[in-house]
């Protein structure tokens, strides 16, 4: 799927990048100082009333957002579904006729942070290898200038940053700020580097799991 | 503390147990406090442990005050009477040495034994202008509430579009979108449809289990699924239907998609419709909870935890009744230990004494009836003197002669609104209402009544709460 690609280098960047928007999104709740007004600043609130969105609602606004069927967001073993069989508890849910749980975990567990990034680079990846594999008809991943090799154009046609524009739009319901799209922008010289061939692909698939695992896309 | 040694040879054993009527009394004493309204005050008030029974710092003051009064503390009523004189003397002492007062904490809904236990701090200064952020901090946030109740109710985020075209429209007009967009959710699978949202409301309800090999379940001639129980759940939950019916309901359900339609019987159901009581009396719940008991406890105590918000295992809800528990079943309840609970307990499972969980063999056993004279008939032999047990009980207080009777006391009471509003504000706000919500959360309950007790109703109240709408 990466080809080459050094992926646990790169997802540690990606990471890095999602956790480094010091002025996007959520509720503070370290009681640092307030930020400067922005659009996409948030004023600290006392009441941290910010809940994990779980597994079924990030499965539903995966496949909305990167136009997938449910069913093809995440598979474990290409056959059992990682939200509804899989990894449900741990996403949140209950197992109410099998295992007599009747009501979601009241914290996330150790492993919830693994179960989501899997579920994310699942449906990023699907939606990032049909784009690329048939560009005629993309859905998100469009008007994309690559070179032979599979990495962007860039003399041609740059970084896409319309592209990022629409990820957020359908990920966050929002536009990115600048510096937002400056880091996802910036990003692609970092993949491109671990990855001499098919950077395009892979630099799609990690913008969109940073912004979906952004913890604005994961609780509300 | 030093106490005269002749108090402690003298009184002291008497204080040294739990009094579960206790809250009750504080209750009657300060009827406004939060914890009182929501329905929270408990052992802990007093208590640090019910077992073996230990005090925190303000159930010590409560002790001792009560001892040095000289009061009478035999028996239930003289100590209620004691505690309601002795806890106003105790109202400028600070018990957790935490700076209020122990009557400052009642009324603002804190322990006044438990230092740990205080008010949030007061809430950060708010922007001088709310809409240069990305959220309205300390004002109700129209976008916010979107996205939330998409989540909640429909299960997936607003398109962008949908946000722009709220934040482009009048004040008003985004209020109305919001209620519309609820209206919206409220039809949908996500929310209603099986294994949607109130159908997994109902898992600590309803219980279900899979019964291995099991010839009662295996066999769907016979009916015993559950199936049924999360469909008149939902029934009663949707479209601004009585949400008292869960207890009241004297019909089935039946369902197709996410079309719920209320039928007068189905097979397998065999409980006659002057006996029915909701989802108490339908085959699953008396398969489940009273199986081959005698007195099926289970069955009541599960009825007081689902639909009351009251774990009588964890000493909630005692309201104890005067020369009960008597032990029909010769089960040792009346034992100091046990009797604490089971003089609740007891008489609210009398008016079950009726109803049969499982009888005869497995190949053709009987499942969820009726039977008149059960007791009698099926088990006086087994249990000699069992069929003296009365199907005349007690609930909150209040003398019951049938199940009927008891589920009528039950879906009108304080209770039953605050155990309901409960559940949504679990649900749709991640915990139970903080004393600072506690004046939001009983205006919801009492606006239940009101609302002819329609979820929906009481819905489109939360999300036009501060609690839900502020972020």
């Amino acid at each position: 799927m990466f080809h080459n690609l050094n992926l646990a280098n790169i997802l540690a960047a990606g990471l890095l990048l999602a956790c480094g928007n010091s002025d996007s999104f959520g509720v503070d709740m370290s009681g640092a100082a307030a930020p400067a007004p922005t659009a996409t600043a948030a004023f600290p609130s006392s009441r941290a009333q910010v809940r994990f969105k779980g597994g079924q609602r990030l499965q539903n606004d995966l496949a909305r957002a990167l136009t997938l069927p449910p069913a093809e967001v995440c598979t474990e073993l290409g056959t059992l579904q990682c939200v509804d069989q899989v990894h449900t508890v741990t996403l949140g849910g209950v197992d109410a006729y099998e295992s007599q749980i009747l009501r979601p975990a009241p914290d996330t567990g150790a492993t919830t942070p693994l179960a989501v990034e899997r579920v994310v680079l699942s449906a990023c990846s699907r939606r990032s290898r049909l784009d690329f594999a048939d560009p005629a008809r993309a859905t998100l991943w469009t008007g994309l200038s690559l070179d032979a090799d599979g990495n962007l154009d860039l003399p041609s046609g740059g970084v896409p940053t319309d592209t990022i524009v629409q990820l957020y739009q359908r990920a966050l319901g929002r536009e990115p700020s600048e510096s937002e799209a400056d880091s996802l922008v910036e990003f692609y010289a970092t993949v491109r580097g671990e990855q001499p061939q098919a950077a395009a692909e892979a630099w799609a698939t990690l913008v969109c799991f940073a912004v979906f695992t952004s913890t604005e896309s994961l609780f509300y | 503390m030093h106490f005269p040694a002749l108090a402690l040879a003298l009184g002291w054993t008497q204080l040294a147990s739990a009094r579960p009527i206790g809250p009750e009394v504080v209750c009657d004493t300060y009827p406004d406090s939060p914890a009182c309204q929501i329905g929270t005050l408990s052992c802990n008030l007093c208590h640090t442990s019910m077992s073996p029974v230990a005090w925190n710092t303000f159930g010590e003051q409560v002790r001792t005050a009560l001892h040095e009064s000289g009061a009478a503390l035999d028996g239930n009523d003289a100590f209620a009477q004691a505690l309601r004189h002795t806890l106003p003397t105790l109202e400028s002492l600070d018990a957790d040495a935490d700076g209020m007062s122990n009557a400052a904490e009642l009324a603002q809904g804190t322990l006044p034994g438990d230092p740990a236990s205080s008010m949030p701090a007061a809430a950060d200064a708010c922007p001088t202008d709310p809409s240069a952020f990305a959220y309205q901090v300390c004002r109700y946030d129209t976008a916010f509430v979107l996205r939330k109740l998409l989540l909640d109710f429909c299960g997936h985020s607003p398109s962008f579009e949908q946000i722009r075209q709220l934040e482009a429209s009048p004040a008003e007009a985004q209020r109305e979108t919001l209620h519309t967009a609820l209206d919206e959710c409220l039809q949908t699978p996500y929310w209603r449809g099986r294994d949607g949202v109130l159908w997994r409301l109902a898992h600590p309800k309803v219980r279900p289990a899979a019964f291995g090999d099991s010839a009662y379940t295996d066999d769907p001639s016979r009916g015993a699924d559950y199936e049924q129980d999360y469909q008149l759940f939902v029934y009663t939950q949707i479209d601004g239907h009585d949400a008292r019916d869960v207890l009241l309901g004297q019909y089935y359900v039946i369902s197709s998609g996410d079309t719920y339609q209320r039928v007068d019987d189905l097979p397998g159901q065999s409980v006659p419709v002057e006996r029915r009581a909701g989802m108490l009396t339908t085959l699953w719940f008396l398969l489940f909870n009273s199986m081959f008991t005698a007195l099926p406890r289970t069955a009541a105590a599960q009825a007081y935890r689902a639909y009351l918000g009251y774990d009588i295992a964890q000493q909630q809800g005692l309201f104890p009744v005067n020369d009960e528990p008597v032990d029909y079943d010769r089960k040792g309840v009346t034992q100091t230990e046990c009797a604490v609970c089971h003089s609740t307990l007891d008489p609210l499972t009398y008016p079950f004494r009726n109803y049969d969980g499982i009888s005869g063999d497995v190949a053709s056993a009987l499942l969820g009836r009726y039977v008149p004279n059960r007791l009698e008939t099926m088990y006086e032999s087994l249990i000699p003197g069992v069929s003296a047990t009365p199907e005349r009980g007690v609930i909150f207080g209040q003398p019951v002669s049938t199940l009927r009777e008891w589920v009528e006391v039950a879906a009108n009471s304080d209770e039953f609104a605050k155990a309901t509003v409960n559940d949504y504000w679990r649900l749709l706000l991640g915990g139970a209402p903080t004393p600072e919500q506690s004046s939001e959360f009983e205006a919801l309950w009492r606006s239940l009544r009101s609302d002819d007790y329609s979820i929906d109703a009481l819905l489109h109240r939360l999300i036009d709460s501060e609690a839900y709408g502020v972020p």
